[in-house]
C-alpha cells in the first residue's frame, strides 16, 4: 500500500455485511463458539462465518482462515481455520 | 497485549504464556471492579469537585484504591498481590513508557529552541487581526501539537504567548483560549508521538504510522468545520479595549530562527509514517533539533543538556570549563536541561499508568470486565453500528469523568478492544475511535486536564504583564462551548459510527506489527 493510498483508505461508508469470494484468505478474531450449531463462528460486523474446524479454546483469537464457500443473500459463510496467529488485546 | 506472529506458524500454545490464576472476590465478579471504581470517584472529586490537575495525587488515589480492593479478595492475598506486578509489567504500558520519555525529550528541546516563537513571529509576518487571530491560534497550535505530540504542553506554550498578544490584538479572550485548546486537540489526536496517539495504536495491535494516516480523514472534517466556526465567531464575538502594546509584545517574543524547528518535526512525521520504530523516529528528530540549536544558535547545549556541578565536587576545578556543565553551591546541585525535564515531566503520568494497568489487571482475573462486557454486548452492543457507537459514547463518558486523558484512554482501551474485536472491526478504526474521542473530550469540560493547566498559565498572566488584569482571565467554566474541534470531532465519529463512513474490518487490510510506529 502506497503512503497515499493509507490516507484514502476508508473514505466511504462501509456495509454492516460485508460479503467474501470462496478461496479467498483471510485474517479474522474467532468470536464465539455457536450454542445451536457447536461450531465456531467469526462475526465481521453482521455478516457470520463459520469454521468447518477448529478447537473451542481459539475464541476471542486472531485467526488465518480460507473461505470455503459464500452466500450472499444470507450474509453466511463457512471457512477453514488455517493457523492461529495471536490472542486477542487484554 | 500479545505478541503477533511473525508468520513462521507460531502456534498459540506458544504464545499464550503461563495459565494465571483467577482471583475470586467476596460478593461476586462485579467487586473486582472496586480498585478502578474507587480511582475513578478520587479522580473525578481531586479533578471535578476540588478542581486540582495534579496527577500525583491521582497516583496517590490508585494506590488506596488497590490497597482498598485487597480487603474484597478472598483467600490469600498473594495472589492480588502478583496481579499488581503482573499488570504493571505487561508489554503495552512498557511501549507507552518508552514512547513518552523520548516525545517528552523531543517536544521539550522544540521549545528550547524558540518553536513558538517562531510561530508568533510567522503570525506577525502575516499581518493577521483581532477577528482572524482565534482561527490563526487554532492552525498554529494544531501544527506545533501535531509536532511535539504533546496537548498539555502546547496548551501552556500557547496560553503564556499567543493569549496574551491576541487579546491585545482585539481577539475574544474566551474564543482565543477555545481556539488553543481545539488545536491542542488537533495534534494530540494526530501527532505520531502524542501519547494518546501511542496509547491508542498499542492497544489496538495496530502500528502508529498507519493509525495516523487512517485519521487524517476524521481529522481534516473536523478541522474544515473548525476553521470556518473560527472564522465566523471570530467576526462576531468582540475583544476588549486594551493600550496599543500589540506590537511591541510580537516584537519581544518573536524569532523567525526557531521555524527552522519544522524540519525536525517533519523528520519524526515523515520518518513514522514510513513505519520505522518509535525510538529510532523520534531519536532521529532530537538529533536534528539539537544540531538546529547549537548550529543556528537557537538555544545553547547546555539548554539541552546541564550538569549543576557542586562546589565541593573533586572536579569542580575543571568542569565548569565544559559547556554543559556549570559549577554552582551544594545545595544547587543537579541536572537540568531539556532531555532531562522532558523526561521527567512524564514521571506522574508513568506511575499513573502503570498502576491503572495493575488495577485493569485485577478486574480482568476477578471477572469484573468479562461481566461489563458481557452486560454491553448483551443490552448495548447488539450490532456493529450499536457496537461503534457504544465504543464512541463510552470513551467520551469515561474522558469526561477522568482529567488526564491518556489514563481514561488506558482505562477504557481494553472495552473498545473486546467490543471492536466482537464484531471484527479493524485495528485501525477502533484506535481513532478511541483517540479521537479521547483527545476531544479531555480539553472540553471544566475539570479537563488540558483546560485547568491553559487556565492554571492564564492565572499567571496578571503577574507578568502590567495591562493584564484578573477579569481577562478565561474561566474554565467559560469555555467549554468554543472548543469547536473537540466538538465536531467527537461528532464526526458519532455520524461515522451510526452511518459506518470510514469502517473497516479486520479482513480489509492488516496492521503493520505493533512495535513499529
Amino acid at each position: 500500500m502506497s503512503m497515499f493510498s493509507k490516507f484514502l483508505t476508508g473514505m466511504s461508508f462501509r456495509s454492516t455485511t460485508p460479503t467474501f469470494e470462496a478461496g479467498e484468505e483471510i485474517e479474522v478474531y474467532v468470536t464465539e463458539l455457536d450454542e445451536e450449531s457447536g461450531e465456531l463462528v467469526a462475526q465481521v460486523g453482521e455478516t457470520r462465518l463459520h469454521f468447518e474446524n477448529g478447537e473451542a479454546d481459539i475464541v476471542g483469537c486472531r485467526v488465518l482462515a480460507t473461505v470455503e464457500s459464500f452466500d450472499d443473500a444470507e450474509h453466511r459463510g463457512r471457512v477453514t481455520h488455517r493457523k492461529t496467529l495471536s490472542q486477542g488485546s487484554f | 497485549m500479545s505478541d503477533t506472529d511473525s508468520g513462521d506458524g507460531t502456534e498459540i500454545e506458544e504464545i499464550s504464556g503461563p495459565d494465571v490464576e483467577a482471583i475470586e472476590f467476596y460478593g461476586g465478579r462485579w467487586m473486582s471492579v472496586v480498585p478502578i471504581g474507587v480511582f475513578i470517584l478520587w479522580a473525578i472529586v481531586q479533578s471535578g469537585l476540588f478542581g486540582i490537575g495534579d496527577t500525583t495525587g491521582l497516583v496517590a488515589g490508585m494506590l488506596v484504591a488497590l490497597i482498598v480492593g485487597m480487603f474484597f479478595a478472598k483467600g490469600d492475598w498473594k495472589n492480588y498481590a502478583n496481579t499488581i506486578f503482573d499488570g504493571m509489567t505487561k508489554r503495552v504500558a512498557a511501549t507507552a513508557v518508552v514512547a513518552w520519555l523520548w516525545a517528552g525529550m523531543f517536544s521539550n528541546t522544540l521549545q528550547a529552541g524558540g518553536f513558538v516563537g517562531g510561530l508568533v513571529w510567522a503570525a506577525n509576518a502575516a499581518d493577521v487581526g483581532g477577528a482572524l487571530f482565534p482561527v490563526a491560534t487554532f492552525i498554529l497550535a494544531a501544527l506545533f501539537t501535531t509536532g511535539i505530540g504533546t496537548g498539555y504542553g502546547a496548551t501552556v506554550a500557547f496560553s503564556a504567548l499567543f493569549f496574551p498578544a491576541g487579546i491585545l490584538l482585539g481577539a475574544n479572550p474566551v474564543l482565543l483560549f477555545g481556539a488553543i485548546l481545539s488545536g491542542a486537540v488537533f495534534g494530540d489526536n494526530l501527532a505520531p508521538v502524542s501519547d494518546t496517539t501511542i496509547v491508542s495504536a498499542v492497544t489496538q495491535d495496530a502500528d502508529i504510522g498507519g493509525v495516523v494516516a487512517s485519521r487524517f480523514k476524521y481529522a481534516v472534517i473536523a478541522a474544515v468545520l473548525s476553521l470556518a466556526a473560527y472564522v465566523f465567531a471570530g467576526n462576531a464575538m468582540g475583544g476588549l479595549n486594551i493600550s496599543q502594546q500589540a506590537q511591541n509584545l510580537f516584537v519581544q517574543n518573536s524569532e523567525p530562527a526557531g521555524l527552522l524547528h519544522l524540519v525536525s518535526m517533519l523528520v519524526v512525521i515523515v520518518t513514522a509514517v514510513m513505519g520505522r520504530h518509535i525510538v529510532e523516529a523520534v531519536s532521529w528528530g532530537l538529533i536534528v533539533a539539537v544540531v538546529f540549536n547549537v548550529v543556528f544558535d537557537l538555544a545553547p547545549l547546555s539548554r539541552v543538556l546541564l550538569f549543576k556541578v557542586p562546589k565541593t565536587s573533586a572536579a569542580a576545578s575543571w568542569a565548569g570549563s565544559l559547556p554543559i556543565a556549570e559549577v554552582v553551591a551544594a545545595k544547587n546541585a543537579g541536572v537540568t536541561g531539556s532531555i532531562y525535564n522532558g523526561a521527567a515531566g512524564f514521571f506522574p503520568l508513568i506511575v499513573l499508568v502503570l498502576l491503572i494497568v495493575a488495577g485493569s489487571e485485577i478486574m480482568i482475573r476477578g471477572g469484573g470486565f468479562e461481566a461489563i462486557q458481557e452486560w454491553l454486548l448483551e443490552n448495548v452492543a447488539t450490532g456493529v453500528r450499536k457496537a461503534e457507537t457504544t465504543m464512541v459514547v463510552g470513551t467520551a463518558l469515561v474522558n469526561s469523568m477522568i482529567t488526564i486523558n491518556t489514563a481514561a484512554e488506558i482505562a477504557i482501551a481494553p472495552y473498545i478492544a473486546r467490543i471492536g474485536q466482537r464484531y471484527n472491526i479493524n485495528s485501525y478504526r477502533r484506535a481513532n475511535i478511541l483517540d479521537a474521542n479521547t483527545s476531544a473530550l479531555g480539553y472540553i469540560f471544566p475539570w479537563g486536564g488540558g483546560v485547568l493547566i491553559g487556565f492554571a498559565t492564564l492565572q499567571r498572566l496578571p503577574q507578568q504583564y502590567g495591562w493584564f488584569t484578573d477579569a481577562m482571565v478565561v474561566q474554565p467554566v467559560q469555555v467549554w462551548p468554543y472548543v469547536f474541534h473537540g466538538w465536531f470531532l467527537f461528532g464526526v465519529f458519532l455520524l461515522s459510527a451510526l452511518t459506518g463512513f470510514g469502517l473497516e474490518y479486520t479482513t480489509d487490510r492488516k496492521s503493520k506489527d505493533v512495535t513499529r510506529l
